[in-house]
């Protein structure tokens, strides 16, 4: 097949905005290799007057110590991970099932803490619900982050289908409800599902207005602690974070992306 | 065999009446078909059957048990949607499997019954693909072979073919009708499609406005529709206005007509169907018509004539010769002229217009 300008043109274009967008990326990760072989940015031995850790102890230094932060971090968005999957999906099911007059406004009400800084809605949190402190405040504020991602995602899916004309094929077939929902809608629902956990998931990782302010002073989440060595440990110590941050995230992407081919899998067999 | 009844059913969408007193029985082994507009409460019907809604007056029965208040999912009846609502996650085997699933049968056994249920409908061979890989006509297939899996009693078919293009429809038609007879299962067809129901009705019911309109056999329905509606809907009809006159005859403008049933007292119609009109045997029989269009049908020959003013259309032999312009004597056959009454929303001359061929 003979390829035309306009090939070229959608070829360089791609490439042109994937290097953009994998850039900052690239560059922390050289970086953090070239600390941990002992060579500076500019290709001379790393030398500094100050007292550095370089290396592979970097990494050490990190899960010594922000380990706790980590795993807290990790909690946040497996926690925010599950409950968008018990919350948001019945709700998406239940505004496109059983539509009422500004359901519409719902959807779009959900979506409404996207807009406003983390600022912001760590001090209408605060407000809300004095009562409630520190890790829990936290996982309040990534779920009004997160919700909004499985919600739209679930919605569209949703609305790819005729769920009234599934729901009467069920019912005459002698399935219950509770049936048709494990049997039918789940498994048509599993790539929408897997993707929203992704964002959802992606999204919890990365916060970090409404995590480090909600809990300042006390243990935080690892974007904080990137914040931490890029403030107060130079650059080796928090290319290093940011490598431990991608070895995080950048796996639960991959895997999470070959589960989401089940899209075209089909259940065989009777 | 199960014999299906509804019992004086009722049901309203606020202020629209979707079912108004439907009472009707659906004799067991044969398919009784549901013809109607749209709106006339027909699908509505088939869910109350089904118990997808729930009526709000009368009684569904099966074998004489009352079912109106029995959930969908415990009657076990076999659902054809025209969407097909097949589930694309399952591939076609599956598919046909899932009314056996739910009913608990080991996967050994529901695969057997279900490639049984494949083999009836011929698509087999298509059991391990998935659902988005067939056609229009195999989904249909594969659609009916799920519902009759697990030997339903009643099957319940709402508009199968109407999402198919007129060509594969009239096969199925043929192959829809063996398969039911086969299996001797009660069957209910909804359909908007009036030779569909012709073709594939035992028994025909006719719904307007939530009404039963008519029901019988469909020649029986065809050749002496209950009024103007039904007559109009299964096919061409010529409906001259008239008076009844000693309970066997209408005075129309075409002259006095000899009625095959009593007519009403009063304003009322004679309707001829195109094939009931033919050319007058005698040479001063019947009535002047001068022909305004002639069209060729292949197996016929289609004519509208003006008589008296009125417009007629009429079916004569494809061999007969004339052109427009040229003018003919026609006379009703002997014994199909049938009267119906005439309501006052019917009193417009234009309202003799003729429906589908």
């Amino acid at each position: 097949m003979r390829r035309g300008l306009w090939w070229w043109l959608a070829c360089t274009v791609t490439i042109g905005l994937v290097v953009l967008v994998l850039s900052p990326v690239l560059t922390v990760v050289t970086i953090a290799l070239m600390a941990a072989c002992g060579i500076g940015p500019d290709g001379s031995p790393w030398l500094t007057g100050r007292d550095e850790i370089l290396g592979l102890h970097a990494y050490g230094y990190l899960l010594t110590h922000y380990g706790s932060w980590l795993l807290f971090s990790l909690a946040l968005a497996v926690g925010s991970v599950l409950v968008c999957l018990a919350v948001a999906v019945p709700a998406a099911w239940g505004l496109i099932r059983h539509p009422f007059p500004g359901s519409r406004w719902v959807e779009q009400a959900a979506a409404l803490p996207l807009s406003l800084p983390g600022l912001a809605v760590s001090v209408g949190l605060v407000a809300a619900f004095p009562a409630v402190r520190g890790p829990w405040l936290v996982f309040a504020g990534h779920l009004l982050f997160t919700i909004p991602f499985m919600l739209r995602v679930t919605l569209d899916a949703l609305r790819g289908y005729d769920l009234i004309a599934w729901e009467r094929a069920s019912a005459s077939l002698g399935a219950d409800a509770w049936r048709h929902a494990v049997w039918v809608v789940l498994p048509n629902l599993r790539h929408a599902l897997v993707t929203g956990s992704l964002l959802v998931f992606a999204v919890s990782w990365g916060e970090f207005n409404v995590s480090y302010l909600l809990n300042h002073g006390r243990v935080q989440t690892f974007p904080a602690a990137l914040y931490d060595t890029f403030a107060n440990d130079g650059l080796p110590l928090a290319a290093a974070a940011t490598v431990l941050f991608l070895v995080v995230v950048i796996p639960v992407s991959l895997g999470v992306q070959i589960l989401g081919r089940g899209r075209t899998a089909v259940e065989q067999g009777a | 065999m199960s014999t299906l009844t509804v019992d004086h059913l009722g049901k309203r969408y606020g202020a629209a009446c979707a079912l108004d007193d439907v009472s009707m029985v659906f004799p067991a082994g044969r398919i009784t078909a549901v013809l109607g507009p749209s709106g006339s409460g027909k699908s509505t019907l088939l869910m109350a059957i089904a118990g997808l809604v729930r009526p709000d007056a009368g009684l569904v029965r099966l074998d004489g048990t009352d079912i109106t208040g029995l959930p969908a999912d415990r009657r076990g009846f076999g659902l054809v949607q025209q969407s097909y609502a097949l589930f694309p996650h399952l591939d076609v085997l599956a598919n046909a499997a899932f009314g056996l699933r739910c009913r608990g049968v080991a996967r050994p056994e529901r695969e057997r019954r279900s490639r049984i249920a494949l083999d009836r409908l011929g698509i087999t061979h298509l059991a391990a693909r998935g659902i988005r890989q067939l056609s229009g006509g195999e989904q249909q297939r594969v659609a009916i072979a799920r519902a009759i899996a697990y030997d339903p009693p009643i099957l319940l078919l709402d508009e199968p073919l109407a999402a198919l293009d007129a060509q594969l429809r009239s096969g199925l038609r043929a192959e829809l009708r063996r398969l039911v007879t086969d299996l001797g299962v009660t069957t209910v067809l909804v359909t908007h499609d009036q030779s569909e129901a012709m073709e594939l009705g035992d028994q025909l019911a006719i719904l307007r406005h939530g009404r039963l309109v008519q029901l019988g056999a469909p020649s029986a329905v065809y050749a002496r529709p209950a009024d103007a509606f039904v007559g109009r809907f299964l096919g061409a009809a010529n409906l001259i206005p008239g008076t009844g006159v000693n309970g066997h005859a209408v005075d129309t403008a075409l002259g006095r007509l000899l009625v095959a049933n009593p007519p009403p007292i009063g304003a009322c119609w004679a309707m001829l169907r195109p094939e009931d009109l033919q050319v007058a045997t005698a040479a001063d029989g019947g009535f002047q018509a001068q022909c305004e269009q002639r069209l060729h049908l292949g197996d016929r020959l289609r004519l509208q004539v003006g008589v008296a003013g009125l417009r007629l259309t009429v079916d004569l032999p494809n061999d007969y010769r004339i052109e427009p312009g040229e003018s003919l004597r026609l006379e009703p056959k002997p014994g199909r002229t049938i009267a119906m009454p005439r309501l006052p929303d019917e009193e417009s001359p234009d309202d003799q217009r003729t429906t589908a061929p």
